[in-house]
């Protein structure tokens, strides 16, 4: 599986624009602040790039619970920010009636307690322990994911995981371009020199 | 049969055949109230009678939704074809079974066929006696397992719940009234076995001794909870002669979900048809569970692949596990990345970089149709001293990175780029110098300088293949 190639395109377009944007703040920055500058753009092209998702949505309100990166934000995305921020039709979760929710825990839990048989540990117990115990990091590793249920939250790591891959190797690649240009820019001078021992190879 | 918009298509449906089968329904219903309990069997009844003159009145259908709704009446129409009423008294005097014998044959898309089929011919007794006796057995055993008629109210509630709006019965009447479109409209999910997905044309020669069979062992468990019996009409010979005991074929009226599909007439609603396996449950609760765990597993399939070097994990936890592990492991390298990235800012003059379009990069990470491209692409790469790019890098060559592939991606560009890639590989010394010479010439040029030869064969190959990425470049090499 792989992101699509607008997708791409949208990430580095953002990511460069905010580059180009902040570049002279960058430079009275620590490393330390750079580094977490550059992060959060990364993350914004990211959500922005993606469009309108369950994990763009909870990454972007993730981000935007500082005040100084809200500012941020909402000068990056400009109008995409005030859409991707506007709750989702209240709530993640599928709607449901109580009342049938209500019966049919009845029913399950009615059924669990006659099939339940004094056991120790059961293996399946434990089995379902682990998928839980694990079900609970993947929520909290992936943004916005705390409110979903087992499906949705599969689907939505499924793509995280697609764009998280994306943004790693597009940046890879703005990295390996940037430095590129900076040992370009450093040999320019001695050029010439360098074309013809080269070309004499 | 509920309202008149939705009697469109049964109405006409049944028009044709109901005249010669109304009097069918006097007798089938007081046969059935032989041994029904009292209440349910005159409701069948007068069901049967609402529905042999639905084209002169709309019936008051809230006498049937209240009970199980209208697939009492389907019931009645479903055993109305069906005179051979012999073996009906071997059922349990469950008033509900007609009811799920209505759901589980009528609606069924491939159950139209028989269904209509043998509305035609009402009073042909083997076929359909064996077809409706399979359900009504079916339906009787899972009547039986519902425990008591109280459980239809939550059946039913279940299925208002599924349906998005108007009665459940209207739904089951257009699954009635628009066979093909309704056979189009449903999804099936259930991974049953390939007979059920026959439509077939119930062949009656081997009913009969196997339908005989059928009831005993059904009836014996007719009140047992575990055990699921067939319903699907449409596949009744084709089962019967697999059938050692009691397999499951839950028709997916109770399992209906928000599925997206369109529906046939009335207000659409979407629903899945699914069909619970042999030896399990085909209550409500665990085909919709079943439902939601094909669903989970599809999606873990995807995940799977995503996943490098997962192939071979099989299991929920374990597999949650490794993609808790790669979600991890990107998040860090990202944070990695602009760590770098952050180095190498300040001192990049972004003035000079002006031909640092998107659509250079894009041609840097993704594919590019001209060939100037392709030649020339390699991954500069200064991390020599860098040990956690290295890892990285290694980590990703290793999940997959075929040593030997690489070379073949190598090989396959053109000549050109062969020698010029072979000039990039020889010359590791005199790194600067060369990276300073094809940056000149074109932007996209990146000189590789080697780490190690497999990182470096490894990273030109990943430019190599254009656009793709490395983890898709790593999952084909897989």
């Amino acid at each position: 599986m792989q992101a699509t190639k607008s997708f791409e395109r949208a990430f580095l377009r953002q990511l460069l624009r905010v580059f180009r944007l902040s570049a002279v703040s960058y430079k009275s920055m620590s490393l330390q602040e750079r580094k977490s500058a550059i992060k959060l753009s990364a993350d914004v092209a990211m959500a922005s790039a993606r469009g309108s998702r369950k994990w763009t949505r909870g990454l972007i309100a993730k981000l935007s619970e500082e005040d100084e990166h809200r500012s941020f934000l909402r000068l990056i995305l400009g109008t995409e920010y005030e859409r991707l921020t506007k709750p989702c039709h209240g709530s993640w979760k599928i709607p449901r009636s109580k009342k049938i929710v209500r019966r049919s825990l009845r029913v399950c839990s009615r059924r669990k307690n006659n099939l339940r048989a004094p056991h120790g540990v059961k293996s399946s117990v434990l089995a379902r322990t682990l998928v839980e115990k694990r079900t609970h990091a993947l929520k909290r590793l992936v943004p916005g994911g705390e409110s979903l249920d087992g499906y949705s939250l599969l689907d939505e790591a499924l793509d995280y995981v697609i764009s998280l891959r994306a943004q790693a190797d597009l940046m890879q690649k703005l990295l390996t371009t940037f430095e590129a240009s900076k040992l370009s820019a450093l040999s320019k001078c001695t050029l010439p020199e360098r074309k013809a021992s080269f070309v004499g190879k | 049969m509920n309202s008149g918009s939705s009697d469109r298509s049964p109405k006409c449906f049944l028009n044709q055949n109901w005249d010669r089968s109304v009097d069918h329904i006097s007798q089938f219903g007081s046969a059935l109230g032989s041994f029904m309990s009292p209440q349910s069997s005159f409701e069948l009844e007068r069901g049967l009678q609402r529905i042999g003159h639905l084209s002169e009145e709309v019936p008051p259908q809230s006498h049937f939704m209240d009970s199980s709704g209208n697939s009492q009446a389907l019931g009645g129409l479903v055993i109305a074809g069906n005179l051979a009423l012999a073996h009906l008294d071997q059922f349990p005097a469950d008033p509900g079974f007609a009811e799920r014998a209505a759901r589980f044959s009528s609606f069924d898309g491939q159950s139209y066929g028989w269904f209509s089929g043998h509305f035609e011919l009402p009073g042909s007794g083997k076929p359909s006696t064996a077809a409706i006796i399979q359900s009504l057995t079916a339906s009787g055993l899972q009547i039986g397992h519902l425990e008591s008629n109280r459980q239809i109210p939550v059946s039913n509630g279940l299925q208002l719940k599924m349906n998005s709006a108007g009665p459940a019965i209207s739904r089951e009447e257009m699954s009635l009234s628009d066979p093909i479109s309704a056979s189009n409209g449903k999804k099936r999910k259930a991974p049953s076995k390939s007979k059920e997905k026959d439509a077939a044309s119930p062949k009656p020669s081997t009913d009969p001794p196997k339908v005989a069979d059928e009831e005993d062992s059904d009836t014996k468990r007719c009140r047992s909870s575990g055990k699921i019996h067939e319903i699907g009409i449409d596949n009744v010979k084709p089962k019967l002669e697999q059938n050692d005991g009691a397999r499951s074929n839950g028709n997916a009226e109770q399992k209906q979900r928000k599925a997206g599909n369109d529906k046939p007439s009335e207000p659409p609603k979407d629903y899945i048809h699914v069909r619970a396996r042999r030896g399990q449950a085909t209550d409500s609760h665990s085909l919709a569970e079943r439902v939601r765990r094909e669903k989970i597993s599809q999606r873990m399939k995807l995940l799977q692949d995503l996943v490098p070097g997962c192939s071979k994990v099989t299991g929920k936890a374990v597999m949650l596990d490794e993609i808790i592990n790669y979600v991890q492991s990107l998040q860090r390298q990202v944070e990695f990345l602009s760590m770098k990235l952050a180095t190498v800012n300040p001192q990049l003059d972004f003035d000079n970089l002006a031909n640092l379009r998107a659509k250079d990069m894009i041609q840097i990470g993704g594919p590019v149709p001209n060939s100037a491209y392709s030649p020339e692409m390699s991954m500069v790469s200064s991390y020599a001293d860098v040990p956690q790019q290295k890892d990285i890098l290694h980590s990703i060559a290793t999940n997959g990175m075929d040593f030997h592939c690489s070379m073949n991606l190598l090989d396959s560009t053109g000549h050109q780029d062969l020698n010029a890639h072979q000039a990039c590989l020889g010359g590791f010394g005199d790194s600067s110098s060369q990276l300073g010479f094809f940056w000149e010439d074109d932007l996209q040029n990146i000189v590789q300088m080697g780490i190690g030869q497999d990182q470096e064969i490894v990273a030109s190959s990943h430019n190599f293949h254009g656009g793709t990425s490395p983890a898709a470049q790593m999952k084909i090499e897989l």
